[in-house]
């Protein structure tokens, strides 16, 4: 138990400035994460079509992959692979998935890359 | 073959907020994009009292030297009431706590069973204290009679989308979803799909559009709702009466140039009812009536997914 401490104006203003700067550091390294996964898991599914002699598509491609379960939950366990297989599950939530073959849930993640030319779909709801 | 999605989520504004850029520094962008929003948040939330827009409120001064974030806000709170004969009033504090939500309700909650927050008061008619709500650009200063508080609620989250738009402006594509509220553009020119949920809070899909560009909100009553000494209740005040509103719509969705703009017109077409609500929707939208019967203008068209 540390002893209650009176900050002056300024002291506080300084310690919100550094909280903020930590905020937006956090912010930029986790959705650097989440871009290096996407981009890895995209080259990875390229070869993998080229290797299996797919036509190529033009226009907008969406790509699903299965994944270990993941929990967004637990903050505590800050692996990047779950961050961003999470930032992909949480944006494909937000601004929609094209899939419309609603499968059952096998427990495990669907990861959605958009690529081509048409932009993701969003969802608007009450708020 | 253009970039890939990079995007992120996160919990803000009272809602979940999802912002997305395609193009080079995309993640820098994004990263000063969610600054700005937690930023808009702190200055403009009613539940910290610390909070700029909390001090404004209590200030006894008339004339309060505020941030260029309030001074905006100001200025949109005197813009939506000029633009909406009074209809959209962010002047309404008093009736809001009056209804009983003087705490932040998260609303993925859903309905509140209890009602440990609601005062037994008399709901006031507005007085249209919007009007009196003024800026001083030169002194950077809110202009208000001492006791006129202002409450961010959904104004405050289509400026908040508007604010990332303008920061994401020049990327390929773009977009951001403000707690409902959401705006989208980008130089490709691509059209964007545009879903509409149902207000029953399942996520079904009941219209869609497509554009380019543009500005989407939704306002309803079936979300942030309590139960009150006198039935259910709704954080969604009828000027007229001081009461929540009951005029038959549960559901409104606008679209428009800018995610203010949408939230404005969605809330004006809501308190103006089933029959005059199409005309606060120029640039279409959709509306669901407390029969459950959807009607779509514009663009928007219906579906079911």
């Amino acid at each position: 138990m540390y002893p209650m401490m009176e900050l002056s104006k300024k002291e506080l203003a300084e310690a919100k400035k550094q909280a903020r700067r930590l905020r937006i550091s956090n912010i930029r390294r986790r959705v650097a994460t989440g871009a290096v996964m996407l981009v890895a898991l995209f080259s990875g599914l390229a070869l993998f079509r080229s290797i299996d002699q797919q036509a190529a598509s033009t226009g907008t491609t969406t790509i699903a992959a299965t994944t270990a379960p993941v929990s967004t939950g637990d903050e505590e366990t800050d692996v990047s692979s779950v961050i961003g297989a999470a930032i992909v599950d949480q944006a494909v939530s937000v601004f929609g998935d094209d899939d419309d073959d609603e499968d059952e849930d096998d427990g495990g993640s669907i990861l959605n890359v958009v690529t081509g030319s048409d932009p993701a779909p969003m969802t608007s709801s009450q708020s | 073959m253009s970039a890939v999605l990079t995007s992120t989520t996160f919990k803000s504004l009272g809602g979940r907020i999802a912002i997305q850029a395609d193009g080079e520094g995309s993640e820098e962008a994004i990263a000063a994009a969610e600054a700005i929003v937690h930023d808009l948040h702190d200055s403009l939330t009613r539940f910290d009292p610390d909070s700029e827009l909390c001090q404004l409120n209590a200030d006894p001064r008339d004339a309060v030297p505020s941030s260029p974030l309030m001074i905006r806000f100001a200025a949109l709170v005197h813009e939506a009431g000029e633009q909406t004969g009074g209809l959209v009033d962010a002047t309404l504090l008093d009736q809001i706590e009056t209804a009983g939500y003087v705490d932040s309700i998260d609303p993925d909650a859903g309905f509140i069973p209890a009602s440990a927050t609601a005062r037994p008061q008399q709901a006031r008619p507005s007085t249209g204290a919007w009007s009196r709500v003024s800026v001083d650009r030169e002194t950077s200063s809110v202009l208000r009679p001492c006791g006129v508080r202002l409450d961010s609620g959904g104004l405050g989250k289509g400026l908040a989308a508007d604010l990332v738009a303008e920061h994401l402006n020049g990327f390929a594509s773009w977009g951001v979803v403000c707690a409902g509220d959401l705006r989208f553009g980008g130089t490709s020119g691509a059209p964007r799909r545009i879903d509409i949920t149902s207000p029953d809070g399942t996520g079904r899909v009941i219209a869609e559009f497509a554009a380019p560009s543009g500005a989407v909100a939704t306002s309803g009553v079936t979300r942030r709702s309590w139960q009150s000494d006198t039935g259910r209740s709704h954080h969604l005040i009828d000027p007229r009466t001081g009461e929540p509103a009951e005029t038959g719509l549960l559901q409104v969705t606008a679209v428009a140039p800018t995610a203010a703009e949408a939230e404005i017109r969605a809330k004006a077409a809501l308190l103006s009812g089933p029959e005059m609500a199409s005309e606060w929707l120029p640039d279409g939208g959709a509306i669901v009536t407390e029969t459950n019967e959807l009607r779509t203008f514009g663009p928007v068209k219906e579906t079911n997914r």
